[in-house]
């Protein structure tokens, strides 16, 4: 039972561990997305 | 047909075989017993069929933006499920193990770049602003399918034979196939093009992967690095890739373009989605183990219990494809791990104990969290780059994705049966007439049973 807890204890660790890179990340600007327009839609 | 109505039918033409790529993965899972007694083979070959499929994967899934380039994306799709559904087919008519094995490599192959081009097409077709509807669809596909998996495995082979799991294939991929023809089409940047083989990139990247995935897969059955064969496929594979990223960083045309993870947000979006998928096949492989060896639940109703968190991204994703729109996707990706966190952490404080409620709700967080984090990560890190190189992009997203789900099934499953072991071992550090709650314990027991 105790080695199922210390694998849950770690994935929270994991999980906690990445949210500072989520806040490096940029910011998406849709209108700067124009790139993106020339779609496969016939 | 207006222009509106034509996209959803490409998303559903394109998520059509992906879904039935990625039920694919756990579908044999299930069945390895029946498959075992019905081609007379033992619980380590049966396992290759496994094995064998997820390689395959691993491997194809880099190529398959340069495969698209090369051969025309419509033409490479069209051949993917052909391949796919053929060899489905040979699956199921499999005569040997080997027999087996050898269609399930080529069902991998098929199968391995239907993920990363049914993405790229989804984020080409879908304008900007409804990105997040489109990778909401591609998230209930690379989330549910791993999930219903198993159930549908497990059903079929009960109730009709292991050889249907592999026949369903066959109706869907012809569907597939046609509206293919009929509704996919190249867009003008992939018309034309000329590009040279990139031979070394391809050997060193098969070899790899190849040997990463094996490892992977049989590292805890052949109790890692004190079997030989792990340590040659590790070796073999550290150095495969160490001359691949050099090889592809000199190469003009290369097979996977590596330059893409100069975008920061790239970059992070994948040692994200790495970890995500790291942790939600982590649970999935860890909950079922403790229901059923401790709890003594039978397999459907751990089952019941895995369905729930399913359900609930099935729910929390086409919300979250619309909310990314007004609201900053970083916030929900924050909440999304928040709540993710939180859920594991209710699943450490598991104990024999727990009644059905305790252990659904938690498994219910888990699936919100990951509803929540998947989509606008997946936007967020494919919204910066060109379109010329999505293909490429998609395909290294993929990859990263696969491989973090491979890393979470192999080390929680040994950290599990090592911290088994310390504890039996610590437990039984205790167990002599000097320890005085040892003692105790014993001559109490001692007691009630001469009573």
């Amino acid at each position: 039972m105790m080695s199922f807890n210390d694998v849950f204890h770690l994935l929270t660790v994991m999980m906690v561990m990445i949210i500072p890179l989520v806040f490096f990340m940029r910011q998406i600007y849709h209108h700067a997305s124009e790139d993106h327009k020339e779609s496969t839609v016939k | 047909m207006d222009s509106n109505a034509n996209k959803w039918i490409v998303a559903i033409t394109v998520m059509l075989p992906t879904l039935m790529v990625i039920i694919d993965t756990s579908v044999v899972n299930v069945s390895l017993d029946h498959i075992r007694g019905s081609l007379s083979a033992g619980i380590d070959e049966a396992t290759w069929s496994i094995t064998s499929y997820l390689a395959a994967n691993a491997i194809i899934i880099p190529m398959t933006g340069w495969l698209s380039r090369f051969f025309g994306r419509k033409r490479y799709l069209i051949f993917s499920v052909v391949l796919f559904t053929l060899s489905s087919l040979f699956c199921g008519l499999a005569w040997s193990i080997q027999s087996l094995v050898f269609f399930r490599i080529l069902q991998g192959i098929a199968g391995g770049s239907l993920v990363p081009i049914s993405q790229t097409v989804l984020l080409e077709t879908f304008p900007p602003a409804q990105h997040g509807m489109a990778m909401a669809l591609y998230g209930i596909g690379i989330m549910f399918g791993p999930i219903i998996g198993p159930f549908l495995g497990g059903w079929i082979t009960d109730n009709w034979s292991w050889h249907w799991i592999f026949f369903v294939n066959i109706p869907v991929g012809i569907i597939s196939i046609l509206m293919s023809l009929l509704f996919i089409h190249d867009p003008p940047y992939l018309k034309g093009m000329k590009m040279r083989i990139d031979y070394w990139g391809l050997i060193f990247l098969s070899v790899g992967i190849g040997c990463l995935q094996v490892m992977l897969d049989k590292g805890q059955r052949e109790d890692w690095f004190s079997s030989d064969f792990i340590v040659w496929l590790c070796i073999i594979s550290v150095f495969a890739l160490v001359i691949f990223v050099i090889v592809e960083l000199f190469a003009k045309e290369p097979i996977v373009n590596l330059r893409v993870l100069k975008s920061l947000s790239f970059s992070l979006g994948n040692i994200i989605i790495f970890f995500v998928f790291f942790n939600m096949f982590g649970s999935i492989i860890l909950l079922p183990i403790y229901l059923q060896t401790l709890m003594g639940y039978t397999a459907t109703l751990s089952g019941t219990i895995l369905a729930p968190g399913g359900i609930a991204s099935l729910i929390v994703m086409p919300v979250v494809g619309r909310l990314i729109t007004w609201v900053n996707s970083k916030a929900i990706i924050v909440c999304g791990i928040i709540i993710t966190a939180w859920a594991t952490y209710l699943m450490s404080m598991f104990n024999r104990m727990a009644d059905f409620n305790a252990i659904l709700w938690p498994r219910v967080l888990l699936g919100v969290g990951m509803g929540l984090i998947v989509i606008p990560l997946t936007t967020l890190t494919l919204s910066h780059i060109r379109k010329e190189e999505m293909g490429n992009a998609t395909s290294i997203f993929n990859l990263v994705r696969n491989i973090g789900s491979s890393f979470g099934v192999a080390i929680t499953s040994t950290i599990l049966t090592r911290r088994a072991q310390f504890h039996q071992f610590r437990l039984v550090e205790h167990m002599t007439p000097f320890d005085a709650p040892y003692a105790i314990g014993a001559r109490q027991t001692a007691e009630a049973l001469n009573f």
